[in-house]
C-alpha cells in the first residue's frame, strides 16, 4: 500500500504540539487561502543578554489584516507545518499540469482519429461513432468469389 | 531533485520520448507519473513501435492514448475520493468523472477489439481489409 505524505503528517501529528496541529488543521480548512500564500517564519528574543530561540511562527494575509499564529520552538513540528502548507500549494500547480497533459492527450486523440479515418477510407472502412464499419465490403476480392462458389 | 521542497512531485523519472511537448511530465505527481510509465509505456513499445505504419500503427496509438486517458481519469477519481466531501456538488462532480472515465474505457474497448480484428483478418486473408499489404505496403493485385 502506497504511503502518501498526508499519512506521514498525520502520524507524525500524533507527537507534535497543539499549537502545531492547530496550524495543521487551519490550513487544511483555509486550503484556498494557503494555496496562493502563507509561511512559516522564525524569530529570535533576547533574555538578559542571551539569544533565544528560533521559535516559529505561521504568517499568513486574511483579508487585508497580516495574522499569524505561534507554533512555539519546535523545530519538527515548524517542518511538520511548512510541508503542510507546500502540499497545499502544490495542490494547483498539480491539477494545472494535469489538466495541460489531459488537453494534450485529448489533441493529439483528434489528429490520430483524423489519420485513421484516412486510412480506413483508403482501404474501404469507415467510422462510424465509436465502431469500424464496413467489413463486407473490404473483404479481398479472392474470398468473395470463393464465397458465391 | 530536492526531496524536501516536491513532496508530491517525487523523484524525477525519466520522460517519455513519445510524450507531447506541451506536458510539463515533472511537474506531474510521482505516482502518476509511476501509473504512465508503468502502463502506457508498454503498451506503447507493443502497440506502436512493434507494428508496421498505417493502419495497424495508428489503431495502436489510438489505444495508447485512450489509455493514457484513462489513467489521467482514474487517478483524479482516486484523488478525488480520498480529498474531497460528500456534499451533492462534489458528488456530481465525481459522477462525471466516473461518467467520462466510462466513456475513455468504452473507446478504448472498441478501439483494442479493432485492433484484434485487424490480426484476425491479416491471419485469415493474408492481408489487411482492402487487400493492403502492410509488409509490401501496397495493395495485393494493384499492378
Amino acid at each position: 500500500m502506497p504511503h502518501s505524505v498526508d499519512d506521514e503528517i498525520l502520524e507524525k501529528l500524533e507527537s507534535v504540539d497543539q499549537k502545531v496541529r492547530d496550524a495543521i488543521a487551519l490550513i487544511h480548512q483555509q486550503a484556498d487561502v494557503f494555496s496562493r500564500q502563507g509561511s512559516v517564519q522564525e524569530s529570535w528574543r533576547s533574555y538578559k543578554g542571551r539569544r533565544l530561540g528560533p521559535y516559529y511562527r505561521l504568517a499568513y494575509r486574511s483579508g487585508s489584516k497580516q495574522r499569524s499564529i505561534y507554533l512555539g520552538s519546535d523545530q519538527d513540528g515548524a517542518s511538520l507545518v511548512r510541508e503542510t502548507l507546500q502540499l497545499v500549494q502544490q495542490e494547483p500547480r498539480r491539477q494545472k499540469s494535469i489538466s495541460e497533459c489531459r488537453k494534450a492527450v485529448r489533441s493529439e486523440l483528434r489528429k490520430t482519429r483524423r489519420q485513421l479515418q484516412d486510412q480506413l477510407a483508403a482501404v474501404g472502412l469507415r467510422i462510424q461513432g465509436a465502431e469500424i464499419r464496413g467489413w463486407y465490403s473490404a473483404r479481398p476480392q479472392t474470398d468473395v468469389i470463393e464465397a458465391m462458389d | 531533485m530536492d526531496t524536501k521542497t516536491n513532496h508530491a512531485a517525487g523523484p524525477a523519472a525519466i520522460r517519455p520520448y513519445w510524450m507531447p511537448e506541451g506536458v510539463d511530465f515533472d511537474g506531474l505527481p510521482s505516482d502518476l507519473r509511476a501509473g504512465i510509465l508503468t502502463l502506457v509505456n508498454p503498451a506503447y513499445e507493443e502497440l506502436v513501435l512493434r507494428t508496421k505504419p498505417g493502419l495497424e500503427q495508428s489503431t495502436g496509438v489510438t489505444i495508447v492514448q485512450l489509455l493514457w486517458l484513462e489513467v489521467l481519469e482514474m487517478f483524479e477519481i482516486g484523488r478525488d475520493f480520498l480529498h474531497t466531501d460528500s456534499s451533492p456538488d462534489s458528488r456530481q462532480e465525481r459522477d462525471a468523472k466516473v461518467s467520462r472515465l466510462l466513456r475513455v474505457v468504452a473507446a478504448k474497448g472498441k478501439a483494442s477489439a479493432f485492433w484484434v480484428r485487424l490480426q484476425d483478418f491479416r491471419e485469415r486473408h493474408g492481408v489487411l481489409p482492402g487487400g493492403y499489404d502492410p509488409i509490401q505496403r501496397e495493395f495485393a493485385g494493384a499492378d
